[in-house]
């Protein structure tokens, strides 16, 4: 009776355990989720941010003529000489519609697109804000769209504004959530004659 | 059992090491992504900083040409290395910024030029009306172009618009004129007197020699002069005067400058002035008095204006006092270093 008594006992002290690793284990898992959305979210948006204070702050590298083609909120194009080689490429940024990304879970984010000489990229950076302003030589906002040549040498300054969420979301006890990041940043391409030195 | 149990502690022990060093390595990569962006940041700052060093060491150097600023620096817990190439106002600068592991290169091309500077349209320019001129002793105002000592005439100068001989005085009218063609015997020039309304209106240069002085004079009183600045290092000095005709401010002792003197009001200089560069005297009803007792000596240029002008230029002895044109001296006041900026021709990064 009692060697009864302690295999019931064992089993339900393992049990115990058991459901307690399990809970552990959940808890892990879900905190391991959330860093790795973070990590997607955070290496998406450093990603996104070098790649356009890259080209951004190389806007009117070695142009000779107008330097800025076009500009709105969402599109920008301009011309450099992108990789320092004495060729002139053309530029051009513009964001696609949600629907360009529904491979993700997240339905707010859409693609951008990087178009140059070398070819057009639709990247996934899991954007859901993606916002451009400019400015002229007194800081003063300039109306978009920007069409003409003499508007676009009026930009000095270029505002960019974006957010990023995680692809998939976490779920929490109470809410879904997703990891995101904000970033913004006033650039001044040097090559637009914005500051003297 | 007891083995049993000792596989089972060995299992989970296994399990939780696993389980950590998962959740180890994801906030490595958290902290990696996070620390890689400001370090490049940092880098790129560091790099920044390099170039605004380099440029303002080569502005303090203004008397070496070609001048070549240090190769290296650190700041902030990085370093920075630069490689400069200079053929005439161009300049090649180079800078590599480095902070942790991360690098950050510059590449810049870059053209020094000069900010905008008044036209001096004589030896003495007046855009205000009416005007009243007080020459006595041996005073003259000689607008031929002279070299930066004032003593021999010259025909060269280092900017061509500055250069040839130029009125003694430039007025706003014919009544004026003739004014200070009345002054004095010792005027001189091309002609000596001339109408000339295209002189330049300094209050669009005030600021920038207000927020760039070198020396701004505000206490009121008397002051017994001092030295402004020298020939390879020429400053700008402010004096705020204001508006009392008695002279707020007056200077009693010898005042010797080069570069830009820009007096805002009424002044006195009677204790003797030596002044190679340009003078600018702005404000409502300017009295501008020199009344030395030893040889007052302006070379370069003198430009008033407002609402009304007064000059007195008295100088005693055989030599007298003196305003002359000299372009070479307008050329120094106009490169010295504060007045001197870098635009962009190229810029890689």
């Amino acid at each position: 009776m009692n060697i009864m008594l302690d295999y019931i006992a064992s089993m339900l002290i393992f049990g115990i355990l058991i459901l307690t690793i399990a809970r552990v284990q959940s808890n892990i898992n879900t905190t391991l989720y959330l860093n790795t959305q973070s990590i997607i979210t955070q290496g998406n948006a450093t990603s996104l941010a070098r790649q356009i204070e890259w080209d951004f702050l190389k806007i009117g590298h070695r142009v000779p003529g107008q330097k800025i083609i076009y500009a709105d909120s969402t599109r920008l194009r301009f011309r450099s000489d992108l990789e320092n080689r004495h060729f002139i490429d053309d530029v051009r940024y513009r964001i696609l519609s949600t629907s360009e990304l529904s491979a993700t879970f997240n339905p707010r984010d859409f693609p951008l697109e990087r178009e140059t000489g070398s070819g057009t990229i639709k990247q996934n950076f899991g954007l859901v804000e993606f916002k451009l302003h400019y400015i002229d030589s007194l800081f003063r906002p300039i109306p978009m769209p920007i069409t003409t040549e003499s508007a676009c040498a009026q930009i000095k300054g270029i505002y960019v504004s974006f957010r990023v969420e995680a692809p998939e979301p976490t779920v929490t006890a109470v809410d879904t959530q997703w990891a995101a990041i904000s970033w913004q940043k006033l650039l001044f391409p040097r090559n637009l004659n914005s500051l003297y030195y | 059992m007891g083995r049993a149990a000792m596989f089972v502690v060995m299992g989970f022990g296994l399990a939780a090491g696993f389980i950590s060093m998962n959740i180890r390595n994801a906030t490595n990569l958290l902290t990696e992504s996070q620390v890689g962006y400001y370090n490049y940041s940092m880098a790129r700052n560091l790099a920044r900083t390099g170039v605004q060093r380099s440029l303002r060491y080569i502005d303090m150097n203004p008397g070496i040409p070609n001048y070549t600023p240090p190769t290296s620096g650190s700041f902030n817990g990085g370093t920075y290395t630069t490689s400069t190439t200079q053929s005439g106002d161009t300049m090649w600068l180079n800078v590599n910024g480095v902070y942790a592991d991360t690098s950050y290169l510059m590449k810049t091309k870059l053209l020094k030029s000069t900010k905008p500077f008044p036209a001096v349209k004589g030896a003495v320019s007046i855009r205000a009306s009416p005007i009243d001129i007080n020459m006595t002793g041996q005073a003259g105002v000689d607008g031929r172009n002279y070299d930066s000592s004032g003593t021999n005439l010259d025909s060269d100068c280092p900017d061509p618009s500055f250069t040839g001989d130029k009125p003694g005085f430039a007025v706003m009218n014919s009544t004026d004129s003739a004014e200070a063609y009345n002054a004095s015997s010792n005027i001189f020039g091309n002609p000596k007197t001339k109408i000339d309304t295209t002189t330049s209106d300094p209050s669009a240069f005030i600021d920038e020699y207000t927020s760039n002085a070198d020396t701004t004079i505000n206490t009121p009183g008397t002051h017994s002069g001092g030295t402004y600045g020298t020939a390879e290092f020429p400053k700008i000095t402010v004096v705020n005067a204001g508006e009392d005709t008695n002279f707020a401010i007056k200077f009693t002792g010898g005042f010797t400058g080069y570069g830009i003197l820009a007096i805002n009001g009424n002044v006195q200089f009677s204790g003797g002035i030596d002044f190679k560069g340009l003078i600018v005297v702005y404000g409502k009803n300017n009295v501008v008095d020199f009344t030395s007792t030893g040889t007052p000596k302006i070379v370069g240029g003198l430009i008033v204006a407002g609402r009304a002008a007064n000059v007195t230029l008295k100088g005693t002895g055989s030599v007298g006092a003196k305003i002359a044109y000299s372009c070479d001296a307008l050329f120094k006041a106009r490169n010295l270093s504060k007045l001197r900026y870098y635009g962009v021709l190229e810029w890689y990064e």
